[in-house]
């Protein structure tokens, strides 16, 4: 009686086993470009290729990769790990910056330009109100920050630095800004998105503080000097 | 029973009668049902359901004695049933109505008759009120101007400007008190002339601004201000004339030039082309004279057949060009002679009459190397040989050396290695394009093609024809463009290049391949950003 029923069973696991045999053997050759901690890989992108969910060409489309952010610069790419598919040649699989955060997808290796290597990684602690920056598992650099209010915080979540900006007419964002990866959870009708920035202030009594949209304000000097030393492409990590 | 009883008709009865069969039908059947119940009443006719009554009564040999007068009776009646059916249909329409309710009409429509005059009367009033008002402001504004004259705070000064070939002359008139100063420009083809300041004082001034120009057609731009005194002090006056200063008589020129269909500009040099290309020819005419022209019977004897283009329909006007083109491909006829050269003709007559005149252009020569020639060996040789095969690219015959910059000429000068040397040119080795900015593109940049194997190439920017080059324009190896980011949109762009590629063997078709580059141009890294803050 129960003999059909199994024997689907069995076909279905058999079926299903043979679906990851094949996908393994498609990413054969998987290998970690970046560890976001004391090695980071990135990239601008070739053109405006979509992202897979898996390193195939029919795989589901999960983003797409842009030439510019939302301040129009160009938009880098943080290569996570790389993997080598039979048919479709090498794949790499990129952070992609948007809402909701955290999300990443897969594209062809030619659509994206020459890696570059960053040592660097900037912690932000919200409970601390401090960011730190490590080069090759050192600190170089510490700051008291003011993060979200209740309502508008700062994401928490693993980002990387997409933009160095200078800043003109703007007081409120001080000399100097740095572009994130990250999007504010709750301004999504804000002008470009949302993103999360770092930037000065005009304000630097509330800092350390909980007084921002969502950016991570920083004191006109601190902001000066960390905008020196921080690089493009540099992994952001928001606890 | 009442059918029987002799008397005066029971006209009581008949309207009550009539009036129940208005109810039930139109005005004629109620008429008509009035009219039987009438004619039973006067003749004692029976009803019509009565039919057995009537056939065992007696039928009566003479008329009942007040016959006459019952006929006159029914006669009246019928008088008046006709005068008011045809109204009381009117009134009714389709409907029955009663008298209450044309009573009712008729008020209702009363009422809605003096509504209507109530709003015309408003309306009437209202625009009388409106034009009232704007007389008074009218009035009001020409007394304020009446005083700003009368105090000389309004402009007083009223001009025109008068524009010929040879001045400018300006004419003012004051109706005020006091002297004016007018700031007159006068711009020659876009040239600004030296500054006039006029002052004047009394009632006009006129002044006048002498033009020198060379014989040609110019646009003169005449241009004055006045600043009042008063707060609505000041005007300005522009005019435009267009002239040919100079110009006399019946005269024109015309011009030919050439160039590869492929590539290149419009030039009156020689040109190097190969058998199988296109030359494009254009041939231009110019009135240089004074008078309207009429051309015709244009010539040129190296146009094919069918592609004569452009022209003029009507006369070309002093001052005027116009433009005409036609193609030619080289043929073996011309390779033959090692050269040929073109020369176009066109005639020309005065629109209002005279004596024809044909003028032949300039001469344009197109080199065409024979086979066996130098450079031909060079192209060939490139075309795509194989280890020094010769496999007969651009469509030269023989066998030639593959030896790139062994032998003299463009090509071999210039360093560059020749198309196609090495391996064959194949659809897989469609060369990619190179020189994409990584990231932003801020300054001009370069992309190229390798130009091996390559015969032409065609870059396109965002889908506009940027250039065309063939593999004589190859430069080091590669065919390049020059990318202006300033003449691009912040944002992302594409360029593209159409290649042909020589084909791998002398009957075969080249291969034509696309490559396409992305890039974006950024804006400054100054600016205010949009992080929420």
């Amino acid at each position: 009686m129960h003999t059909r029923p199994r024997r689907r069973a069995l076909a279905a696991a058999l079926a299903a086993c043979l679906f990851a045999c094949a996908v393994a053997a498609a990413q054969a050759g998987a290998e970690t470009l970046s560890n976001l901690t004391t090695l980071s890989r990135w990239a601008y992108a070739n053109g405006e290729a979509p992202a897979r969910s898996a390193p195939r060409s029919h795989a589901r489309i999960v983003g797409r990769l842009a030439l510019l952010t939302s301040d129009e610069q160009a938009e880098p790419y943080v290569a996570l790990e790389s993997a080598t598919s039979r048919p479709g040649g090498t794949w790499v699989r990129v952070e992609l910056p948007g809402r909701p955060n955290g999300r990443s997808g897969w594209v062809p290796r030619g659509a994206l330009g020459p890696l570059h290597i960053v040592r660097d990684r900037l912690v932000v602690d919200r409970r601390r109100l401090r960011v730190t920056l490590y080069r090759e598992g050192s600190a170089v650099f510490s700051a008291p920050v003011g993060v979200g209010k209740p309502g508008t915080i700062t994401p928490a979540g693993s980002f990387y630095v997409t933009e160095k900006l200078r800043t003109v007419h703007s007081p409120a964002y001080g000399p100097y800004a740095i572009g994130t990866s990250a999007f504010a959870p709750t301004l999504s009708e804000w002008p470009g998105g949302g993103v999360v920035g770092i930037h000065g202030t005009d304000e630097p009594q509330l800092v350390p503080g909980r007084p921002s949209h969502g950016c991570v304000r920083m004191r006109d000097p601190d902001i000066m000097r960390l905008w020196h030393l921080v690089q493009v492409g540099t992994p952001i990590l928001i606890t | 029973m009442r059918q029987g009883s002799i008397g005066p008709p029971d006209l009581g009865a008949a309207r009550a009668t009539q009036l129940e069969a208005q109810k039930q039908d139109h005005g004629q059947a109620a008429v008509k049902t009035m009219l039987a119940t009438l004619f039973r009443r006067v003749t004692g006719a029976p009803a019509r359901g009565a039919a057995g009554d009537a056939a065992r009564r007696p039928i009566p040999r003479r008329p009942a004695p007040h016959a006459r007068a019952r006929l006159f009776a029914l006669l009246a009646l019928c008088a008046f049933a006709l005068t008011t059916a045809p109204a009381l249909s009117a009134t009714e329409g389709s409907t029955t109505t009663t008298a209450a309710e044309a009573k009712q009409l008729r008020a209702a429509t009363v009422a809605e008759e003096r509504t209507a005059r109530q709003v015309l009367r408003h309306k009437e009033a209202a625009e009388r009120r409106s034009q009232l008002v704007r007389k008074r402001e009218e009035e009001r504004a020409h007394k304020k101007v009446e005083a700003e004259e009368r105090s000389g705070s309004r402009a007083t000064l009223h001009g025109f400007v008068e524009i010929s070939c040879s001045s400018v002359t300006w004419h003012f008139q004051n109706f005020g008190p006091g002297s004016h100063t007018v700031t007159e420009i006068v711009s020659i083809d876009g040239m600004h002339q030296p500054t006039v300041l006029f002052t004047f004082e009394g009632a006009s001034g006129t002044n006048t601004t002498p033009i020198s120009e060379s014989a040609s057609k110019h646009r003169i731009d005449a241009h004055a201000k006045w600043f009042g005194t008063g707060d609505h002090g000041g005007w300005d006056i522009s005019s435009v004339h267009t002239c040919h200063t100079g110009g006399s008589g019946f005269a024109y020129t015309i011009e030919k030039r050439q160039r590869l269909l492929d590539g290149g500009g419009f030039v009156t040099t020689p040109l190097e082309g190969e058998v199988g290309e296109t030359i494009v020819y254009q041939i231009t005419v110019t009135n240089t004279g004074g008078e309207f022209i009429t051309f015709s019977e244009f010539s040129d004897p190296h146009c094919d057949p069918g592609t004569i283009k452009g022209g003029l329909e009507g006369p070309l006007a002093p001052g005027g060009s116009a433009r005409y083109s036609c193609t030619h491909v080289i043929v073996t006829a011309d390779q033959g002679a090692g050269s040929y050269q073109n020369t176009a003709a066109v005639t020309g007559t005065p629109f209002g009459g005279g004596t024809p005149v044909t003028t032949p252009t300039n001469t344009v020569v197109v080199t065409v190397p024979a086979p066996g020639s130098s450079k031909e060996k060079e192209k060939t040789g490139g075309g795509g040989g194989s280890g020094g095969a010769g496999g007969g690219g651009g469509g030269g015959a023989g066998t030639t050396t593959n030896t790139p910059g062994g032998s003299t000429g463009v090509l071999g000068t210039s360093g560059s290695q020749a198309p196609g040397s090495g391996a064959l040119a194949t659809s897989s080795s469609v060369p990619a394009i190179s020189g994409r900015p990584s990231g932003c593109a801020r300054s001009n940049f370069v992309v190229s093609i390798k130009s091996k194997g390559v015969r032409a190439v065609t870059f396109y920017v965002d889908n506009h024809r940027l250039r065309s080059l063939t593999y004589r324009n190859a430069r080091a190896g590669k065919l390049s463009v020059h990318i202006n980011i300033a003449k691009l949109r912040i944002g992302v762009h594409h360029v593209k290049a159409r290649i042909t590629m020589n084909p791998l063997t002398a009957s075969a078709k080249a291969v034509i391949a696309t490559r396409t580059i992305t890039f974006a141009r950024c804006a400054s890294s100054t600016l205010s950003p949009r992080f929420t803050g």
